[in-house]
């Protein structure tokens, strides 16, 4: 809660550096129950210029909503959202030719091949890219003539991106953009928004996978219940919500905690389920806890085996965050 | 100006691409022609009471081609606007900048170019089993893509407020049918109760098939169908108006629920 308060007050006095500001977000929707819920509600956020925004949250927690409201497709119950300067509910044609918009499921007229989807869409916008250039870009430029029926899973969806980017967009929003892909897809993908945010794009990210977010995102939004819940750089929200870093390994004779303890940079030392010989230290400050150990078994005789660091992941933080309960 | 005109391309090569679709389209008012032609044909203009030496063939031909306009027209396009619906490409379209009115233009150019291609198809079937046209056909040409261009947005204005392909079709079957026979497609209009007559003259179909008889029958020329013309055409901007409305997606506030506030902050 603190930290969304911070946010709020950063966002008043950058808004003009911003490329996406969302104040006091709302969108109810019926409830099954009768009634409504609220599936977006009051969310704010920025979206500075130039970097990747990445949103997180279980299903359901209100993540694509809150896209589409952005992207104009939807229409808020509340709030006030500007894209570039621009009110997407007020004028969304005038945003939606400066933004690239990849939804999370998208289809294209089946009978038209690559190149003249990305023309045809090309053509919707007063600016466009050349549609060979966009595949070369994610390794399509060999299915130019296929139907999009004919791609595989990684493959369309790296169709879906670059069908974002006809337009040369200053923000691009990809919802949940590698769900479903193998790992050399989504690896490759990565590289491509990596890409974007180098060209200066602004974008804005969802996703379920974390080491994702860890990897392509500057600043990461926890969101649950249509709320956010936290939003930081990766790396602080693991150094707040994390649990500490672990060192584990393994000895070659029997060694007493109390001299692992003594080391600097451990807090505590606790045997391993191999009894005297396995031993994991909750370490502060790894870089002086490593050295620490190694000189002291070199000093004591101890050969040290099996040494791995255990540093927490988004997904911890994730899991802290936003409980364990089982969603959807 | 671009972007009809890409809309207008993508939707043309969707149609042609499917050879069952573009084989179809041309065929079904010709199959339809030949089941007429398979009866006795020697009924007279006089037991039809339309006067004068023509067969009953000739009397149906522009009946047919005006019923192929609107029937067809209207299923086959609001088919095809449920199905974009329900596959998400229009979804896809929405996150674009493209109007509604480009969207509408471009398909339903696309689709008149299939419509002419299957209305001079039928003419010339027509002509070679027989049919005895009085005027020039050009002007029955002419008159289907007027016509194709007041009713395909019907069916697209039907596609949009679809729940889905299904209902669509038979929403566009519950509103064409009955127009197509009360308009005198098949059986001349004079057969009416009184009351209902000027409820059908009012309707795009009535004007239509007088003035596709006008041409096929009397042998009029444009000057005898030009009010018949203008009363059709006046009916475009009223179903593409119809059309671009349904397809807006609402864009209303919903109020806050009372219940909903939250009980912290």
């Amino acid at each position: 809660m603190h930290q969304t308060m911070t946010t709020t007050s950063t966002l008043e006095h950058t808004v003009t550096d911003d490329a996406v500001t969302v104040r006091g977000l709302f969108k109810y929707y019926p409830h099954p129950d009768g009634g409504t819920f609220a599936a977006v509600d009051g969310i704010d956020i920025a979206a500075h210029r130039g970097e990747v925004l990445g949103i997180l949250g279980p299903n359901g927690a209100g993540k694509t909503t809150t896209l589409e409201i952005i992207e104009g497709l939807t229409a808020a119950d509340g709030g006030s959202v500007s894209v570039l300067g621009l009110d997407p509910f007020v004028e969304p044609n005038e945003v939606q030719k400066r933004i690239g918009i990849q939804l999370q499921s998208s289809a294209y007229f089946e009978f038209l091949r690559l190149e003249e989807l990305l023309n045809l869409f090309g053509d919707l916008y007063p600016k466009r890219l050349d549609p060979v250039g966009l595949l070369a870009r994610v390794g399509l430029e060999d299915k130019r003539k296929a139907l999009v029926g004919e791609l595989s899973g990684g493959q369309a969806q790296r169709f879906a991106i670059v069908a974002a980017l006809v337009n040369d967009p200053d923000v691009v929003f990809l919802d949940e953009p590698t769900t479903g892909l193998d790992p050399q897809a989504r690896r490759n993908l990565w590289d491509v928004i990596d890409g974007l945010s180098e060209e200066g794009r602004t974008v804005i990210l969802t996703t379920h996978y974390m080491e994702e977010a860890e990897t392509l995102a500057d600043r990461v939004a926890v969101i649950d219940h249509g709320r956010i819940v936290d939003l930081d750089t990766p790396t602080s929200l693991i150094d707040r919500h994390g649990s500490e870093t672990n060192v584990r390994f393994v000895t070659d004779r029997p060694t007493s905690t109390a001299d692992l303890e003594r080391l600097p940079g451990v807090r505590s030392a606790a045997n391993g389920p191999a009894g005297h010989t396995s031993h994991t230290l909750d370490v502060s400050a790894t870089d002086v806890a490593v050295p620490a150990l190694f000189n002291w078994a070199a000093q004591a005789s101890v050969s040290i085996t099996d040494l791995t660091i255990h540093r927490p992941t988004l997904e911890d933080v994730f899991l802290n965050i936003t409980g364990r309960r089982l969603r959807d | 100006m671009t972007s009809i005109n890409a809309m207008f391309k993508a939707s043309l090569l969707s149609i042609i691409r499917d050879k069952q679709l573009i084989g179809g389209a041309i065929a079904f008012p010709v199959i339809f022609l030949l089941a007429f032609a398979a009866f006795d044909l020697s009924l007279t203009g006089t037991d039809l009471g339309t006067g004068g030496g023509i067969d009953y063939f000739t009397f149906v031909v522009p009946g047919l081609l005006a019923m192929t306009a609107m029937e067809f027209s209207v299923s086959w396009t609001s088919a095809s606007y449920a199905r974009l619906n329900e596959t998400k490409v229009l979804r896809r379209l929405d996150a674009t900048p493209i109007r509604h009115s480009s969207f509408l233009t471009g398909q339903v150019a696309s689709r008149i170019l299939v419509g002419t291609v299957q209305t001079i198809a039928v003419i010339i079937v027509a002509m070679v089993l027989g049919a005895d046209f009085a005027g020039n056909p050009v002007l029955l040409v002419g008159l289907s893509i007027l016509a194709a261009a007041v009713f395909m947005p019907l069916g697209f204005a039907i596609g949009a407020k679809a729940s889905g392909v299904e209902s669509a079709s038979v929403l566009s079957g519950m509103t064409v049918l009955p127009v197509v026979f009360l308009s005198g497609a098949f059986f001349p209009t004079s057969g009416l109760p009184d009351w209902l007559e000027p409820v059908v003259e009012v309707l795009p179909m009535a004007p239509l098939m007088e003035a596709m008889r006008t041409v096929a029958i009397s042998g009029g020329g444009i000057t005898d169908i030009a009010g018949n013309t203008g009363l059709v055409a006046a009916w475009i901007p009223v179903t593409f108006g119809l059309a671009v409305f349904a397809m807006r997606r609402p864009r209303t506030r919903v109020a806050a629920p009372a219940a909903a506030e939250p009980a912290m902050s």
